[in-house]
This record gives C-alpha cells, sequence and structure tokens, in this order.
C-alpha cells in the first residue's frame, strides 16, 4: 500500500517520505513538517484517527486524508470532524485522490502569492519606510506630502510604535531641508541636569565639567531639522528656553552672554497626551500652542489592523533576506494569529514578533506555531486576565507552571502539546487550561 | 486494532487491503498506458477481477462457520 500511495504521489509531483507506523512518524513529524500525510485508519500502534488528532494539534497547516479498507459512517465522519482533509475508502479512488492533491498544492501556492502580492502592494503603499494601505494612512501621506516643504514646526503624536520617528524623517526628507542635517534627540533619555546643556550647549566653564565648549543640538541641526522624541519628558524650565528658541530662532549656551542665531525646523513628538499634560500643569501652554500648529495623529496598529498583512509582508521580506531563509509566506493560521493579536506595542512589536518568528522559522511558510512561540516569547505584558479563582480548583494539585516553562516545553517538542504536557508532568487538560490562563492558544 | 468488531473481521481486513493494493496498481499501470494498448485489456481484466473478490468479502463474513 505505501509504494502504491508512494507511487501515485510522486506521480502527482510530491516529495514522498514513508513511514511504516504512526510512531515514527509523529516523532519525526517536526522535522519532515509535511504539507499532506495520507494515513491509513487501522495501523498496529497507533490508529489512524489518533495520529491526525495530533497532526492536526502540533501542525494546523498539515492536511490530513485518512484511507481504510472499511469504512462507517460514523467514523468518516469523525474523522471529518478532527479535521481530515477527506477520508477515503480501499480500493483507492485514484482520480478523488488526485483531486485532493490539487486541492493541498493549490493551499500551499495561494499562501505563496499571497505573500508574494502583499509585497508587492507593501512597495506600492511605502511610503518613506511606512507602509499602510488604510484609508487613514494614505490621508496620512497625503497630509505629510502637502505639509513637509511649508511646516517649521510640527507635533507628531501617537502611541509606542507607532512610528513617530519615520513621519519627522519623512517631513524632513520630503523638505527643502533634505540635503542638510537630521538630528534626532530622545528626552526620555536625558537626565535632567543635562537637558539644557544638550540641546543649546555650553561654553568652557560654564559649569563643573565643562572644560570644553559644546555646541547644543539646535546648533548642529542649523539648516535641517531636530526631531525631539518625547517632548512631555522635557522639564518646565527647559521647555521655556525651547519655546524662545522655537520662536526667535535664537540659541544660547549655558554661560554665554550672547545669543546665536540658529535656523532649524523643530519636529517634537510625544506618546503623551500633550492637551492633558498641559491642564495639569506639566507642559507650558504656550509652548504646546507653538507646537500643534500642526498636529499629526498617528493611529494606533489595532485601528488599521488591514494594514497588518502588508506590514507583515514587509517585514517578512526583509527579515527572509537578512537571515538568509526561504520564507516565501505564511501560513492562515499565523496570519489569523497576528492580525487579531492587540498589539500594544503597535508596529515595533509587529516588527519584532516577525523577527523572531522568522528567526525560529525553518520551512517556507511561517507556521502557527512559530509565529505564536513568537508572540509568547517577548515581553509583552501577559494578559491581564487575573487567574481564575472558582473555575480552576484542580489547579492547587497541580505543579504551578509558568508561562516561560509551558513556552519552553513546547518549543522543545516542536509544538506538539500531549508531548508538553508528559514533559511538564501534567495532564493534557491542564495544560490546556494553563494555555487558556496565558492565552497561548 | 481499531476495527468493527467481529472476530474475522481483521482477516477479511487484510484481504481487502491486498486486493486494494493489485486493483490500486492496475490503475497507475492504465494511467501510464495509452489508450489502444494491447496490454490494456490484460490489466483491465486483473482489476475486473480484484473488484470481483472484493465483492466477495461481505458474503465471506456472513458464512456460518
Amino acid at each position: 500500500m505505501l509504494a502504491l500511495v508512494s507511487r501515485f504521489a510522486e506521480g502527482e509531483g510530491f516529495e514522498v517520505i514513508s513511514r511504516p507506523g504512526g510512531q515514527s512518524l509523529l516523532t519525526e513529524l517536526p522535522v519532515l513538517r509535511p504539507e499532506v500525510v495520507l494515513l491509513d485508519r487501522n495501523m498496529p500502534e497507533l490508529g489512524g484517527l489518533d495520529i491526525l488528532r495530533v497532526i492536526r494539534d502540533a501542525d494546523p497547516e498539515c492536511q490530513v486524508i485518512l484511507m481504510t479498507a472499511d469504512a462507517t459512517v460514523e467514523s468518516a465522519i469523525e474523522a471529518v470532524k478532527l479535521g481530515a482533509l477527506d477520508y477515503l475508502t480501499k480500493p483507492l479512488d485514484f482520480v478523488r485522490l488526485g483531486e485532493l492533491f490539487s486541492t493541498v498544492r493549490f493551499g500551499i501556492a495561494r499562501r505563496q502569492r499571497l505573500l508574494a502580492a502583499d509585497t508587492e502592494l507593501a512597495g506600492r503603499f511605502e511610503f518613506c519606510g511606512m507602509v499602510g494601505r488604510s484609508p487613514v494612512m494614505q490621508e496620512l501621506f497625503d497630509f505629510i506630502r502637502r505639509l513637509a516643504p511649508h511646516a517649521r514646526t510640527a507635533l507628531v503624536s501617537g502611541e509606542t510604535g507607532t512610528g513617530k520617528e519615520l513621519v519627522a524623517r519623512a517631513l524632513h526628507k520630503l523638505g527643502p531641508r533634505r540635503d542638510r542635517r537630521f538630528v534626532a534627540f530622545n528626552c526620555s533619555a536625558v537626565v535632567e541636569t543635562l537637558f539644557e546643556s544638550e540641546l543649546f550647549g555650553h561654553t568652557r566653564g560654564a559649569f563643573t565639567g565643562a572644560v570644553e565648549a559644546k555646541a547644543g543640538l539646535f546648533e548642529t541641526a542649523d539648516g535641517g531639522t531636530l526631531f525631539l522624541d518625547e517632548i512631555g519628558e522635557l522639564p518646565l524650565q527647559v521647555q521655556a528656553k525651547l519655546l524662545r528658541v522655537i520662536e526667535y530662532g535664537e540659541v544660547q549656551r549655558v554661560g554665554a552672554n550672547e545669543g546665536k542665531r540658529v535656523d532649524v525646523r523643530a519636529i517634537a513628538a510625544t506618546n503623551r497626551r500633550l492637551a492633558e499634560e498641559v491642564a495639569a500643569g506639566r507642559f507650558r501652554q504656550d509652548l504646546y500652542y507653538r507646537l500643534n500648529v500642526v498636529e499629526i495623529a498617528l493611529a494606533p496598529l489595532r485601528e488599521r489592523r488591514d494594514d497588518i498583512p502588508y506590514l507583515t509582508a514587509a517585514f517578512i521580506k526583509e527579515f527572509a533576506k537578512r537571515f538568509e531563509k526561504p520564507l516565501a509566506g505564511l501560513s492562515p493560521g499565523a496570519e489569523r494569529l497576528l492580525h487579531d493579536a492587540p498589539w500594544p506595542g503597535n508596529i515595533r512589536e509587529l516588527r519584532n514578533v516577525l523577527e523572531r518568528a522568522c528567526m525560529l522559522s525553518e520551512g517556507r511558510i511561517l507556521s502557527e506555531r512559530e509565529v505564536l512561540a513568537a508572540l509568547g516569547g517577548g515581553q509583552r505584558p501577559a494578559p491581564s486576565v487575573v487567574k481564575p479563582a472558582a473555575a480552576d480548583v484542580t489547579a492547587t494539585e497541580e505543579p504551578e507552571l509558568d508561562r516561560r516553562q509551558i513556552e519552553q516545553a513546547l518549543q522543545k517538542v516542536g509544538g506538539n502539546r500531549s508531548a508538553a504536557a508528559k514533559l511538564l508532568g501534567v495532564s493534557r487538560r491542564a495544560l490546556y487550561r494553563r494555555l487558556d490562563t496565558f492565552g497561548l492558544r | 486494532m481499531t476495527a468493527t468488531g467481529e472476530d474475522d473481521t481483521p482477516l477479511i481486513h487484510e484481504f481487502k487491503n491486498h486486493l486494494s493494493v493489485i486493483i490500486g496498481f492496475c490503475d497507475l499501470l492504465l494511467r501510464d498506458l495509452p489508450e489502444g494498448d494491447p496490454k490494456r485489456a490484460d490489466i483491465l481484466e486483473m482489476r475486473r477481477a480484484g473488484q470481483a473478490a472484493i465483492a466477495l468479502l461481505p458474503k465471506l463474513s456472513e458464512r456460518p462457520r
């Protein structure tokens, strides 16, 4: 029977690996990573239905076709319920089997085409390093294009990881100063006492340790663009000086008597709601009004999920190239996971997750399991699901498993949950409960 | 075994498996041979006999022993 099916499948253009029993297949499954498995239902050691169950559990992308000599309606229904592609009776109908193979091939080709198309589209929807097809993003690009030649100051607001610096760079690149400097400064990365000297410079001997005179960032960026990230972190008295520089175009080094004229386009960014900061007295109102003459608000990723496939395609292409991997797409399950994730860290988080997933990946298609591992492995805060108190009476009898242990176990056994449960010494049900608690399912 | 129950089914099951292999290879040969090839008739005979044997299997299980 093996020889027969192998001959047929090879004739259909598949690379065929045959195993005489279920046990050897299951141990090799993570390595073989088949696109489709043909299983006899009646086998010594492990039955076909059990193997089907394990395969569907471990690798939902893998299609399974069952064969049997004596099919009953019940067993056929059970097989299909468990996710078998079809249930064939012997003698095999090769026409039907050929059709099933076409279905499988079509599925593979479709996934690859999709990514190729998305990558191509991502290229078309790319704008200065940003990718977005959704109307909000197209409007944003248009807005930037129109603003870039004119705006002298701008405020970019948006959650962390939404691409505020990219917007600033786009404004610079499309503006008249594109050949001059773009200087980026993160206001949250500097100790309070050094702000002034960093931004405006100091004269020699202005304070202890100021052995040399130093130009501030405004002078460095003279003629170009200064990007002030996390502007909300700036102390109030520095805000006052900053306002003066922006308004009058004059910087005074710390310790200097005279000011110096600079011509700098200042683009500020913040992930705080500055209006609220103003109301709370933590941000100067006059500076706020000066900055928000032009405000560019960036939508969080969860509000433009339509862009996720294009972003994903662009990132996979980038990382496939960097890691020299033959990645050409991702499975529907993986796509769904990415689409539905909450993305508190926005595009930066998506990018990091895909970087990890691409690193882990061994196939041509990024699998659900790899994406899941990458999603879980991050510094993403655990879902705020408080441990269900009542529902988990048995939990006290089970060893406490933390998220990391479970992830490691899953990784070790290639995502096979039954094997992971065995490894952890808990029942399958217990493992599933844990997976639910940690939002890993 | 996950067979359907009675004691003699495993044997009948095995039989059907072997017959299925015979028929399957006949099918593969038929796919390879061009229409009008004189060998086709012989293979079709083999295949027909295999099918007939499979059709007899249920009767085999009904026979009282």
